[in-house]
């Protein structure tokens, strides 16, 4: 063991120095001559490196003469200015090193990992085994969604829209916003409005868009987390008045006869429109009116429909004012400011201005019983 | 972030329609959002007290619990808002894992809990009860739009007073499609109309058809059914088939019993083209349609424990009027029918006049009644006398005069849709002319702080025999001082509802019965209205369901077609969720 250790002296003294001095000792041992150990740092962890995540460790070792190791790790992390931090030691075997999200507060681009390995005569591993891994961005999210009075994604004109914007980083970085707003291109700029609202209890940020013409605008949102960027953009139709559809009705319509055996509540829960809905709005909305139902009966044995109720989002049928037997029809037709009347023949039983599943006219068929 | 809701036990017994109470006393409604999650971790917060209540003082704890935990340190991050204003929450513990707050109002109360880790967020409402408050089991209707394939739904919920009230996740079944072979008898192929309504919850009701070849589809949550099948042939009677299990998917129909019988005038002569029709319990008959000869053979199902009406409509051009008689006895196979000697008048040419002026080209109901006015009989035995009803929709010529219509001379009322509706009661025996008068109904509204309310509609819908499709419905609005002036028609009889268009208050509905003089209504106080909230999703999808119409509707306290009357109505937003109002049951006695 003594010679080895001499031998080990030895070669960290020179070559040179080494053949003198055993020369001078009166002896030249060719036997154990002590070997470096080696060593190779392997990542366990997979997949991309993240901030915020713990990355794994392996040292790999061998040792010639079966020394006794030890192991000595240091994992540093830098941020994209090259600043760089010790954030873990370890010496066993397997070092843990949780990825930080920040260095002096800019985000964390690199993971070091050094091992320094030496053997129980102090012979250290050579080269010095350093790693140097990228940490990988996860770009911030965005999300655009505006609120207004649309109707199959169709905003009317000079009725506010509010485009609420969050966005978010999954490093939870810091994000900046950048909200640009492209008008129609018939946009007059002291007739259009475009502003930011205060923040939003839920979170986020809020514009209120006031359009003024028809035409496509877009909002579009730079969401920078100071590494990555994304662009976020979102398109607002704004579209002339449109036709109001009838929604939920209870019972739904049926194109054969319903039975009336019981006083009977025919219903219009629901008008889905831009502007003149049902539910009715509060009278002093400024911008949303009531939607127009017009109700009409075809009285037993007469041919057309006769118009009976306006307003009124119900008609009450009771089997009592008819006869067994009668077929009754109830009809009900939406309307909105515009005025618009329904398009097709009285005989239809239902009616779509758009050819669509967008009613405008719905029948009721009931045989009295 | 909005919430999106994720079944929870409590939101599971709204889903299962259990009728009772499925917002549940605790009144804690605990959903997680579903994110960009990390699978299988999830966060659940309970609730201490349960259930909570307000006051000075009143603390409530909120305890996280994390399903599947990651690695690493959670932050806990909690924010609870009432009313639109943060409240303060207190750790219990040094990581945060539960939080204490102040109760100190009444109402509904937003907790929300971000843990990171990937994990899922915790979005849930808990209701803080008032002391004393009174409770009321409120009906919600659910009616999706038809693009949603979603059946008509009810849930029960038992709202606490003086405060809005979350009712949390409503996750609605989209049922299944039944496929129903209607058959008669030899196994033919049955045109019919099928109703059917669940045990579950009666109110919820799903119509159908089967077409030529006796198949229908039916889209059913599943449950037991009672269905009510009425053939398009008049040789089949209809039938109710009672707890019916659509997964049975055959209904067997057949010409049930006969009834027959001969409609005959005061005279004895047979009564031609009469309609005749009887219901045992619920269930109708057929139709049928006297011969010259004044006979009729119906089909229909004899229920002994029902009560049966055997109505019969002559020709409304004729002298005859309808008459509907509970036959008390059962098992008969023939009834006929036997109208006494009535008076009657042909009232062509009589004018109709309203202050004074004739009505012209205007739409009148004459309505009368005359007692006894026919015998029912089983062979030689009499098993009803039914009372006799006049009915007569027309319409006056250009001079306002009447065109031909037969009545009994009798005291009767007379309505005419005119303006606000004028309407009397009349002599039918001799008149030349009918005066029809209009009254004013007054009054004044208050709000449910007892100030007078500006802009609230008044509006009266004419109920009662006089009814009709196309009656006048007269309305008027408060003025600053909340009065109305209501003009309405002598004599009729009106359901007026009250509304307060912003509905800060609930609506108010009285019955206005008929007067011929001018009727003060007093002072109308509204009652306070609470909100009911709540998210609609479809089972097995995590967003809401937009465009569904939920209506508030009474349960325990009213029956007909009171119970398709709604407290209030609204429609669910794009994200599903809704606020209905119903009125506030109120707090102590």
């Amino acid at each position: 063991m003594a010679g080895r250790l001499h031998h080990h002296r030895l070669v960290r003294s020179g070559t040179v120095l080494a053949a003198a001095a055993a020369v001078l000792a009166g002896c030249f041992y060719t036997g154990a001559i002590n070997d470096r150990p080696s060593a190779e740092i392997r990542r366990t962890s997979t997949g991309e490196i993240l901030r915020g995540s713990v990355q794994t460790f392996a040292a790999v070792l061998e040792d010639p003469n079966g020394d006794p190791l030890t192991t000595h790790w240091n994992g540093e992390a830098c941020n994209q200015d090259g600043v760089c931090a010790s954030i873990q030691t370890g010496t066993a075997p397997v070092f843990d090193v949780a990825v930080p999200v920040d260095v002096e507060g800019k985000p964390t681009v690199q993971l070091r990992v050094h091992l320094d390995v030496a053997d129980s005569y102090g012979a250290v591993a050579r080269p010095p085994q350093l790693l140097e891994l990228p940490v990988g961005n996860r770009p911030p999210t965005v999300t655009i969604q505006p609120h207004g009075r649309d109707l199959g994604g169709r905003f009317p004109t000079d009725v506010p829209i509010v485009v609420s914007i969050e966005a978010g980083d999954p490093d939870r970085d810091e994000v900046t916003l950048d909200v640009q707003l492209f008008p129609a291109r018939a946009s007059n700029p002291a007739d259009r409005r475009w502003t930011e609202l205060p923040p939003p209890v839920a979170g986020g940020r809020a514009w209120e868009l006031l359009p003024d013409v028809d035409g496509e605008w877009r909002v579009r949102v730079i969401a920078s987390d100071g590494v990555d960027e994304l662009v976020g953009e979102r398109t607002l139709i704004v579209a002339p008045d449109q036709a109001p559809c009838l929604g939920a009705l209870d019972p739904a319509p049926a194109p054969a006869g319903l039975v009336l055996d019981a006083p009977r509540r025919l219903t219009v829960l629901s008008v889905d429109d831009d502007l003149d809905i049902y539910p009715w709005p509060p009278p002093d909305d400024p911008y949303l009116g009531p939607a127009e139902l017009r109700w009409s009966v075809r009285a037993p044995g007469a041919t057309g429909f006769v118009e009976v109720a306006t307003d009124v989002a119900a008609l009450e049928l009771d089997p009592a004012q008819f006869a067994p037997g009668d077929l009754v029809g109830v009809r009900v037709e939406v309307g909105d400011r515009t005025g618009r009347t329904v398009a097709c023949g009285p005989d239809a039983p239902t009616c779509s201005d758009r050819q669509d599943t967008c009613l405008q006219r719905q029948t009721w068929f009931l045989e009295v019983r | 972030m909005r919430a999106r809701w994720l079944v929870a036990p409590l939101a599971l017994a709204l889903a299962a329609g259990c009728g009772g109470d499925p917002a549940g006393d605790d009144g804690a409604h605990a959903d997680a959002n579903t994110g960009d999650a990390s699978p299988g971790c999830g966060v659940n917060v309970t609730f201490s007290p349960e259930p909570a209540f307000a006051g000075e003082g009143s603390i409530v704890v909120a305890t996280s619990m994390v399903q599947s935990r990651p690695p690493g340190v959670l932050s806990y991050q909690w924010s609870i808002v009432h009313d639109g204003a943060q409240v303060q929450p207190t750790p219990v513990d040094p990581d945060g894992i539960a939080v204490q707050f102040e109760a100190r109002t009444a109402g509904i109360y937003d907790v929300q809990l971000w843990i990171g880790g990937g994990c899922e967020p915790f979005f849930g409402q808990l209701n803080v009860q008032q002391p004393g408050a009174n409770t009321r089991a409120v009906r919600l209707r659910f009616v999706p739009p038809p693009s949603t394939a979603v059946p008509p739904q009810e849930r029960v919920v038992t709202v606490t007073g003086g405060a809005d009230y979350s009712v949390g996740l409503v996750v609605l079944d989209p049922g299944q499609a039944y496929p129903v072979a209607v058959r008669g008898p030899g196994g033919t192929p049955v045109q019919a109309y099928l109703r059917f309504v669940s045990r579950a919850t009666p109110d919820a009701v799903v119509e159908g058809f089967s077409d030529a070849t006796g198949a229908a589809s039916v889209r059913l949550v599943p449950g037991l059914y009672d269905v009510l099948v009425v053939p398009s042939s008049a040789a089949l009677a209809p039938r109710l088939l009672t707890a019916f299990d659509p997964l049975t998917a055959v209904i067997d129909v057949d010409a049930g019993a006969a009834l027959t019988g001969v409609v005959r005038d005061g005279a004895g002569q047979p009564v031609a083209g009469a309609r005749v029709s009887v219901t045992s319990g619920t269930v109708p008959s057929t139709v049928a349609t006297t011969g010259a000869d004044g006979s009729y053979s119906l089909r229909w199902r004899d229920d002994p424990a029902a009560a049966e009406t055997l109505t019969v409509v002559p020709p409304a051009s004729g002298p005859l009027p309808r008459i509907d008689a509970a036959v008390t006895a059962t098992g008969h196979a023939s009834l006929d029918v036997r109208y006494t000697t009535i008076a009657t008048r042909d009232l062509a040419g009589v004018i109709v006049r309203a202050s004074g002026a004739p009505l012209a080209s205007t739409e009148v109901v004459i309505r009368a009644t005359v007692p006894a006015a026919a015998a029912v009989l089983d062979g030689a035995t009499t098993v009803a006398t039914p009372a006799g009803t006049y009915r007569r929709l027309v319409r006056t010529d250009a001079a306002g005069a009447l065109p031909a219509v037969h009545v009994a001379r009798v005291d009767g009322a007379i309505y005419a849709a005119h303006g606000p509706g004028a309407a009397a009661a009349v002599d039918l025996d001799g008149a030349a002319s009918f005066a029809l008068a209009e009254v004013a109904a007054t009054g004044r509204v208050l709000t449910s702080g007892g100030a007078p309310l500006a802009g609230a509609s008044v509006r009266a819908v004419l109920t009662g025999e006089l009814a009709f499709p196309g009656a006048v419905a007269p309305t008027a609005t408060t003025g600053a001082d909340g009065r109305f002036t209501l003009p309405v028609a002598a004599a009729a009889r009106y359901a007026v509802a009250v509304v307060d268009p912003r509905a800060d208050d609930a609506a108010l509905e009285l019955v206005l019965a008929g007067s011929t003089t001018p009727v003060d209504l007093g002072d109308l106080r509204l009652r306070a209205a609470i909100a009911l909230v709540g998210e609609v999703h479809r089972s097995g999808t995590s967003g809401g369901l937009r465009g569904v119409g939920v209506a508030s509707l009474c349960h325990l306290d009213c029956t007909g077609i009171d119970r398709t009357r709604p407290l209030g109505s609204t429609v669910t937003d794009a994200l599903g969720a809704f606020a209905v109002a119903v009125p506030d049951p109120g707090v102590g006695p």
